[in-house]
């Protein structure tokens, strides 16, 4: 109170008092009174000078007054210039005072009439005016008037805002007021409660000692019951504020609620005792602290109670649900704020809360919606700053104790029942902790139960909660009551003096540290040292609280506890989850450039270095005689999975602590999981798209700019759930990048293009068709696919290809197959007759191969000649004549085979010849070969390095050549059996053959999809924790548990 | 906004790469129309044996780069066919004739020794037999043996003659038997080639009458390809061929009749023939050949 306004309530009380008789001495002892609770000794002196100054003043005018006239004038005159004044000072407080204050004011006034019981109406008209200046309500002041003028409350004020405190034995009934009893109490104690500054107010007249936070009462006189107070009877239990609260609280719409809690035990996954035997009951409208050193289990029985962790014994009950058992009940009811930030860094405070309201209270419109995050806002003072990025903790754009508060407030903006907080204060300011208490206090008020785990509170804070349950290491509850009598009873246990005292009695300072000094104390030895055993163990310190306090457990409510949580549909929260992803991603320039840059810079480094000319002399670019290209299609696809992989490792893992929170809020991990894939494969596409687009030009590769990209795409987005799957199943981002470089291995090794397959190790490679473990990875499908595409369908080779393949065909058969049948052939016929072990193993041998090639060779399409013999009747014992018929047949073929061949090759010399005639087409011809049809890829794909060129392999013969051009055989494969040699331009399935680009691009989303699933069942976290699960499966534990008796 | 500039942006880039990639097409379509549908023109029914019979009096290219080794000491690279010519060549009487230039050339390059050029000529040869499907033929093994013969030229002429041969047959089976035609040609064509430059520059008389011999091997390719008719470069070829038979009918070819005479050789009468050939060849007919022989091989190696 400045001085101003004190000089102004000395003024009000000299012309209160004034009127008619005068200022009374009684009066005068209230103002000294007052004064002194305000004010130190020697500065009250002046005041009340000044008091008296202005009393006497005005008693000078009344003289005046008294020798004039007619003295009924005279006095209006006065009460008109009183009036005046009066309202210039009520004017001038108005502007300085509090709304609180001016009710203080107010009452103080009355407290002054009562003193000298002198109630005329002047005296009231003032105060009239006052409160009508005051802009304190007409009910509300007839109440307060009402209140402080009462001389026996019990029975005058039944009134719906007053709580009146009634003996034990005695029931009157009352209809309006709320009652407490006491047993053995003598008296009138009332309290009031002025709803519009939310204050309550004490008046007694008895002769009683009660004792108001430690101070003795006067009788008759009006005191302000403040938050935290407590009334101490001389019998009797002590009314907390609480109570007091509560009892007013019933009236209002406040749900009912009870969370009882019943020999809740927890064991940890290693068999460690994480909980033992906690009890707690508790209704609405209570703020409960959880206390307790290193290690007591504060966060595990907060985790518990929240229902995030299942308790090995006991239960949870939630208006009688058993919160654990039968969740789904329970669902949307509980609240709960982790120690950590779960905010995301890139968008502003008003987005987070925005995006978070969206996702919880799905049940409001757009409008209303904003409504609420701007109503929150506010209420937490991070409306200024609502439009600020949040950043992290490294780079911090708002101060600690606004992020904090921002994660209450993600919590707070569907106001949940029941809401548990994990140290909401740690790191903040004494400012920012109290404001953040003040605010759970104030939702506390409003009905809601709050648990909240506090360490090292100042004495304002603790003073603040309704209860405090004390832990103790081992998870043990060594105190569950009052927060200040905590301090008495620890004193009175360990019989230390001062036990009566809770808080000081001068300042109400409390210090919660002594209670933890009394619980850690430790053993002196017997040369005065500290040792490190304690006085009293966990245990005892238990079986003390169980002696001195009797737990008494609230009725369970049975109505149905009050949900406010409703989360939008699975295709809402889908568009949420991307638009906040976006939102983020779109925010953080560095993120975009680096990954929007990336693929076009390491595109035109790759293109440039390899943009080799072969002819020095004429420096002119040709596609087709630059050998580096083989090599930049793997590249590109390695890069491809490279930056998938890159861009997708960390998403997951980044979103950690957000996701759990999500899956306590219930909220769909598919439409999470969905809304990350679809943005990734956004950015898949556009950094292929880039990639492509300068690798290509760089290179002068031309059209097949949509399929490369369709490939580098598809590669992308397998990779990205790929490293979806890895950043969803570690812990840390570090492990997550190590294991990059191992998956891009194999990837290299096995993609068939710097390994060849036929030449690996045994064990894993294949000469007939590509090993089983190179399918698996993608680099395979996608080199396979690529090479073919650019081979086959390129500007050029796409007129001839057919051709060509027509040729290579016969041309095989005719300079390959047909020489090496003749020499089996003839190597068969010697053998017969021979009857040796070896000659007849020989034989069955080459039966078997020239059984399976004459099938073959009968069921290709083209062939018109067919045998006149039927060679599965050919066994080990067929003479030697017989096998004239199969030579014949084979000249037949031979000459087929060479017509076949010719009619190829003229058509295709014929349509080149045709496209040379002219110049001009020459030319184009010429352009278009040499800037498409590249020499090195198709020597590749040819296999022309290849000294075999067919081989002998388990009873057939293989065509190693010309892979490029060999259709894979239908004939005796199983539906599924997709397998064949590397490079071949079809691949088999169901009986049909399809072009391998596309077949392989198929593969690699089955592969994409298939990566997806394993994602969403988190299949390799449960891999990796395999060996754990199987622990807990084991019946007896080896390792023996420290715990005493 | 940033972001829409961003969007905006990448739109643009979009639009402008299909566009370009549409432009494309019709290149594509030029290409196809120029090369025209499938179509096989009927083949010449003509003996095989009977082309065999003149082939095999055509002498080997070899032999005549022997020759020239003894006349002129000094290496001249720069009268081949360049080797990387070998990507300029698609059609297959391209590819045959080339085949056959090369050919040459490796014969060239092996009597000088140069075994660096040797190397990239064999490449270009392979390549060139790859793609004409008579791979098997230029294979490792044959290359090997050429290698560790170059200075035998008598094992020389073996291997490429029976080389020849066996490539002879198979296209002849093939139905193809025009490309060794062809091939032959070019060889021929080269070989002249080389010779007439180095004989115009040197004037040696020795070489002068190997110029001229070649008069009678002209004839008979000139029946060969007027058997090969049907295929669309052969006439082109065999004119301009005949404008040089019309420089050769100035150089006289005669025989000098000499008695044969009877020798016994290790228990073996043997009779040699002693008939002499006299051709009659001067410097300015020399020139001509070699202007001629120069535009015609022009035409076939670019």
């Amino acid at each position: 109170m400045s001085e101003e306004i004190l000089k102004a309530l000395m003024q009000l009380f000299a012309i209160i008092t004034k009127q008619d008789e005068g200022a009374s001495d009684d009066e005068r002892v209230f103002v000294d009174h007052f004064l002194r609770l305000q004010l130190s000794a020697d500065v009250v002196k002046d005041y009340l000078a000044l008091y008296d100054s202005f009393v006497e003043g005005t008693v000078e005018e009344r003289a005046l007054a008294e020798r004039s006239a007619e003295e009924s004038s005279k006095k209006k005159l006065t009460s008109v210039k009183d009036s005046v004044r009066t309202l210039s000072i009520c004017r001038k407080i108005n502007k300085t005072l509090t709304q609180k204050q001016k009710v203080i004011v107010l009452i103080r006034l009355y407290e002054l009439i009562n003193s000298s019981s002198g109630r005329t109406s002047q005296r009231m008209q003032i105060i009239d005016t006052v409160a009508t200046v005051f802009n304190i309500g007409q009910e509300e002041y007839k109440l307060i008037e009402k209140f402080c003028l009462s001389q026996y409350p019990s029975r005058e004020l039944d009134l719906k805002s007053v709580l009146l405190l009634i003996p034990g034995n005695e029931r009157p009934v009352y209809s309006f007021a709320k009652s407490i009893r006491s047993d053995g109490f003598v008296g009138d104690l009332a309290l009031v409660h002025i709803n519009s500054v939310d204050m309550y107010f004490l008046k007694y007249i008895g002769s009683s000692d009660i004792l108001l936070n430690g101070l003795p009462i006067h009788t008759n006189q009006i005191y302000l019951f403040a938050s935290g107070s407590t009334i101490k009877l001389p019998i009797g239990e002590p009314i907390y504020y609480s109570d007091v609260i509560s009892r007013f609280l019933v009236d209002s719409n406040i749900q009912k609620l009870s969370f009882n809690v019943e020999k809740l035990e927890f064991k940890f996954p290693n068999g460690k005792i994480g909980l033992k035997e906690i009890n707690i009951s508790e209704g609405a409208g209570r703020l409960v602290g959880l206390m307790g050193g290193s290690g007591a289990g504060k966060s595990t029985l907060l985790n518990v109670l929240a229902g995030l962790e299942k308790p090995s014994n006991g239960k949870v009950l939630v208006n009688g649900i058993d919160l654990h058992r039968e969740s789904k009940k329970v669902e949307g009811v509980i609240g709960y704020v982790a120690q950590d930030d779960i905010l995301f860094e890139e968008l502003s405070v008003y987005q987070n809360l925005y995006y978070n309201a969206k996702l919880c209270l799905g049940n409001l419109s757009e409008p209303e919606l904003e409504q609420r995050v701007e109503t929150v806002l506010k209420s937490l003072g991070l409306f200024e700053i609502k439009d600020i990025k949040v950043g992290n903790v490294l780079n911090k754009k708002i101060s600690g104790g606004q992020r904090k508060r921002l994660n209450i407030s993600l919590e707070l903006i569907r106001e949940p029942s029941i809401l548990f907080l994990d140290e909401p204060t740690s790191g903040l300011s004494s400012r920012d902790s109290e404001n953040v208490i003040d605010l759970l206090k104030e939702l506390s008020l409003k009905g809601k139960l709050i648990f909240v785990v506090i360490h090292q509170p100042s004495s304002d804070i603790y003073k603040m909660f309704d209860k405090m349950i004390i832990l103790d290491v081992g998870g043990y509850q060594i105190y569950y009551g009052h927060p200040v009598e905590a301090v008495m009873y620890f004193k009175k246990v360990t019989n230390q003096i001062n036990s009566d005292i809770g808080q000081c009695n001068t300042c109400g300072n409390v210090n919660p540290e002594l209670i933890f000094n009394t619980i850690d104390a430790k053993v002196v030895d017997e040369y005065g040292n500290l040792t490190e055993k304690r006085k009293n163990t966990p245990q005892r310190w238990r079986d003390y609280f169980l002696q001195s306090f009797k737990a008494d457990k609230a009725e369970d409510i049975t109505e149905k506890p009050p949900k406010t949580l409703f989360i939008p549909a699975k295709l809402k929260q889908f568009g949420v989850f991307i638009t906040r992803d976006f939102l983020s991603k779109a925010s953080n320039t560095q993120y975009l450039l680096i990954n929007l840059l990336e693929a076009p810079i390491l595109a035109f480094v790759l293109a440039f270095i390899i943009r080799y000319v072969d002819n020095p002399a004429k420096d002119t670019y040709h596609f087709g005689n630059n050998e580096n290209i083989p090599a930049y299609m793997f590249m590109c696809i390695i890069v491809s999975i490279f930056m998938g992989l890159t861009v997708s490792a960390e998403e997951i893992i980044r979103d950690a602590k957000i996701l759990k929170r999500e899956k306590f809020l219930n909220l769909s991990r598919f439409s999470y999981l969905i809304s990350k894939v679809a943005l990734l494969f956004t950015l898949s596409a556009v950094q292929s798209f880039l990639f492509v687009l300068v690798g290509n030009a760089v290179l002068e590769i031309h059209g097949l700019t949509m399929s490369y990209w369709l490939l580098l795409f598809s590669c992308s987005c397998c990779a990205n759930l790929i490293g979806l799957n890895i950043s969803s199943t570690f812990n840390s981002a570090v492990t997550i990048y190590i294991l990059i470089p191992i998956l891009l291995i194999p990837q290299m090794i096995l993609s068939g293009a710097i390994f060849s397959f036929d030449k690996l190790n045994k064990a894993i490679g294949n000469v007939e068709k590509v090993p089983l473990i190179a399918d698996i990875m993608t680099s395979r499908w996608a080199y396979e696919a690529l090479a073919v595409k650019q081979f086959k369908d390129n500007k050029y080779e796409k007129h001839i290809y057919e051709l060509e393949r027509l040729e290579s065909i016969y041309d095989f058969k005719g300079v390959y197959w047909l020489p090496l049948m003749y020499v089996k052939l003839d190597h068969t016929v010697e053998l017969t007759g021979k009857t040796d072990k070896d000659s007849r193993k020989e034989l069955e041998e080459n039966i078997v191969l020239l059984k399976n090639e004459i099938k073959k060779a009968v069921q290709e399409e083209d062939i018109k000649s067919k045998p006149v013999f039927d060679i599965d009747t050919f066994n080990v014992k067929t003479r030697a004549a017989s096998y004239d018929r199969v030579k014949e047949f084979l000249d037949v073929l031979k000459a087929e085979y060479a017509v076949k061949f010719s009619e190829a090759n003229t058509i295709k010399d014929n349509k080149i010849n045709n496209a040379l005639k002219t110049a001009e087409t020459a030319a184009l011809f010429t352009d278009i070969k040499k800037g498409n049809y590249n020499e090195s890829l198709s020597d590749l794909v040819k296999k022309l390095d290849n000294k075999n060129r067919i081989m002998e392999y388990k009873g057939k013969l293989l065509q190693v050549f010309d892979p490029v051009f060999l259709y894979p055989e239908l004939r005796g494969r199983s539906a599924l059996n997709y397998r064949t040699h590397l490079y071949s331009p079809k691949k088999p399935f169901l009986g049909k053959l399809f072009e391998t680009f596309t077949f392989n691009i198929c593969v690699i989303w089955i592969m994409t999809l298939l990566f997806f699933i394993t994602l969403y069942v988190n299949f390799l976290k449960k891999i990796l924790e395999l060996p754990t699960t199987i622990k807990t499966f084991i019946p007896f534990n080896f390792k023996k548990t420290n715990e005493t008796n | 906004m940033k972001l829409i500039k961003l969007l905006k942006f990448l739109i643009a880039i979009t639009a402008v790469s299909v566009f370009v990639s549409g432009c494309g097409s019709s290149e594509d379509e030029a290409l196809e129309q120029a090369m025209g549908k499938d179509s096989t023109i009927s083949k010449s029914e003509i003996s095989s044996d009977l082309i065999n019979e003149i082939i095999k009096s055509i002498p080997s290219p070899v032999e005549m780069s022997s020759l020239i080794r003894e006349v002129e000491p000094k290496y001249n690279g720069q009268l081949l066919n360049p080797a990387a010519n070998v990507g300029n060549y698609t059609t297959n009487f391209q590819k045959a004739v080339n085949l056959g230039i090369y050919g040459t050339d490796l014969g060239y390059i092996n009597m000088y020794n140069e075994k660096q050029d040797a190397i990239s000529y064999l490449n270009s040869m392979t390549k060139l037999a790859e793609d004409m499907k008579i791979g098997q033929f230029f294979d490792y093994n044959m290359i090997k043996r050429l290698a560790s013969n170059s200075n035998n030229l008598d094992s020389l002429l073996y291997i490429t003659t029976s080389n020849y041969d066996k490539m002879n047959s198979y296209l002849q089976e093939q139905n193809r038997g025009n490309l060794s035609l062809l091939m032959l040609t070019g060889g021929w064509i080269e070989a002249l080639y080389i010779a007439s430059s180095v004989a115009e520059k040197d004037n040696n008389p020795a070489l002068y009458e190997r110029v001229g011999e070649q008069k009678i091997v002209l004839d008979q390719l000139k029946i060969l390809l007027d058997f090969y008719k049907t295929d669309p470069h052969v006439p082109e070829l065999n004119l301009k061929l005949k404008d040089l038979s019309a420089i050769y009918d100035s150089i006289k070819i005669t025989t000098e009749y000499h008695p044969p005479t009877i020798e016994i050789v290790n228990g073996v009468k043997m009779v040699s023939e002693n008939n002499k050939t006299v051709i009659k060849v001067s410097k300015k007919e020399v020139d001509q050949i070699f202007n001629l022989v120069s535009t015609i091989r022009q035409d076939l190696i670019k």
